[in-house]
């Protein structure tokens, strides 16, 4: 049995990270309904796929870690050590013999080697930058946790954009829409939004700034 | 008229002031010498600085404005060594400021300084005074660093104190009267700054040299030295942080 291993949502400063693993004996299948690097599909294309994937596969795994359980980990571990982690949990459920997983890790061997130390069963470890576009094995797993991980921005989005009649944007630090949105609630609110991951720095400079006072505010 | 010589350390010494809260600056000029007031981008913190036309060499001057973008001026200062004579001219044909050091000339473009608007001065009551040697803060301030982003100074009627909390550590140095060159203090008075802007603040000062603070509660901190052998002061003025709620 073979497996793949991805993730979704490393970086935003919104929202859940999302593994999820997919376990199936060979991936002839996969390839068959188009799985390729799930970033490049347009999301109806992408939900749809990602239902056929629940079929075929022999079994699937996925782990959803709110903002702020991140922010509790984070404490005492790196985000790579909490993906480790995550990645762990998800290959000692499936048990395949060759598992193939997308590293987060600059060094990919390093973090191949980190996975196996948590497992019971030992599997043939493949751990590649880019693999879900190289392997379809992972493409389906990076389709999984996309799909899932958005499905949880859409409800945060859909209870937090009516309070600030704004939208949220993708929940990267990057994008101006989203950077707005956390201004403007600062602003509005003096604390930060409940599904916002307090321990990015977007977050903590955010904070920073409320308890500044500017020159201006002296008359 | 703008017709000028004096020694790269004093000008090296109003780069250092000025640049970590602008990189673009007005210079006031007159026949007295030479301004500059910049707030930052943030509105956090001010800088008032003059240096008289006593610490130039020679000084020949009319009132005008020059538009200087200080990492420009940085760049060809670094090549002065200590003890050069600078010469600075403005060339108004060209609109230049015409830097020389030694036999190079570096010809500086002017900025539009109709794009930088005169800052206000607010208007504070910061009722306690301490003048404390730069060494002894500067020392405070280092080891704070190292365990936050902010910290609390405080003066009372016996001592100036700064105090720095992070979630492991804390940093404190008291400072008793007879270590302060002066203390002035009716009652207790503290308030929270940001390390980044106050380290920045103090670290032009030389470290025998006298830094006047002038505190209230939660209120912007004053901040004050000479500098160019007391031919040039500098005021910088730093916005507080509130109390975590």
């Amino acid at each position: 049995m073979i497996c793949g291993v991805d993730e979704a949502g490393r970086g935003p400063c919104f929202g859940p990270l999302v593994v999820a693993g997919v376990l199936v004996e060979n991936d002839s299948k996969l390839v068959h309904i188009g799985v390729c690097d799930s970033k490049k599909l347009p999301p109806k294309r992408r939900e749809q796929i990602a239902s056929m994937i629940k079929t075929i596969a022999s079994k699937y795994e996925i782990i959803v870690m709110p903002a702020t359980d991140i922010d509790d980990l984070r404490k005492s571990m790196t985000l790579n050590e909490l993906e480790v982690f995550m990645y762990s949990k998800i290959i000692e459920k499936l048990r395949p013999d060759i598992c193939y997983v997308d590293a987060v890790d600059v060094k990919e061997e390093r973090f191949g080697r980190d996975i196996l130390l948590h497992l019971s069963k030992k599997p043939l470890m493949v751990s590649k930058h880019k693999a879900d576009v190289n392997y379809p094995i992972v493409g389906a797993a990076s389709i999984l946790a996309k799909v899932t991980r958005d499905e949880h921005v859409r409800k945060i989005a859909q209870e937090l954009e009516p309070k600030l009649n704004l939208p949220l944007g993708s929940g990267y630090p990057a994008d101006p829409v989203t950077k707005q949105f956390l201004r403007t609630w600062m602003e509005q609110f003096k604390f930060l939004p409940p599904h916002v991951r307090a321990s990015w720095e977007t977050c903590q400079q955010l904070l920073r700034n409320q308890k500044t006072k500017r020159l201006d505010d002296f008359p | 008229m703008f017709n000028t010589k004096i020694k790269s350390d004093i000008i090296k010494g109003v780069i250092d002031v000025t640049s970590p809260l602008v990189n673009e600056a007005k210079f006031n000029i007159s026949s007295k010498g030479i301004s500059i007031r910049a707030v930052d981008p943030a509105h956090v913190a001010m800088v008032d600085l003059e240096l008289k036309s006593t610490a130039f060499e020679e000084y020949n001057a009319d009132d005008m404005e020059l538009g200087i973008d200080l990492d420009k001026l940085n760049g060809i200062m670094k090549l002065a060594n200590t003890g050069d004579l600078v010469t600075m001219e403005y060339d108004e044909e060209s609109n230049r400021l015409i830097v020389k050091i030694g036999n190079l000339v570096r010809r500086m473009g002017l900025l539009d300084t109709a794009g930088m608007p005169d800052s206000k001065v607010p208007h504070l009551d910061l009722p306690a005074k301490a003048m404390v040697k730069a060494s002894e803060l500067s020392k405070g301030v280092r080891a704070s660093e190292a365990v936050s982003d902010h910290l609390a100074l405080s003066v009372d009627k016996d001592s100036f104190e700064l105090f720095a909390e992070g979630d492991t550590d804390t940093v404190n140095l008291k400072l008793p009267k007879t270590l302060l060159l002066e203390l002035h203090a009716p009652g207790k008075f503290k308030s929270l700054f940001s390390i980044d802007y106050f380290s920045n603040m103090i670290k032009p000062v030389k470290s025998d040299d006298p830094i006047s603070i002038n505190i209230g509660n939660d209120n912007p901190i004053r901040v004050e030295f000479d500098f160019a052998e007391k031919h040039g002061h500098v005021t910088y003025l730093l916005a507080p942080r509130i109390e975590s709620e």
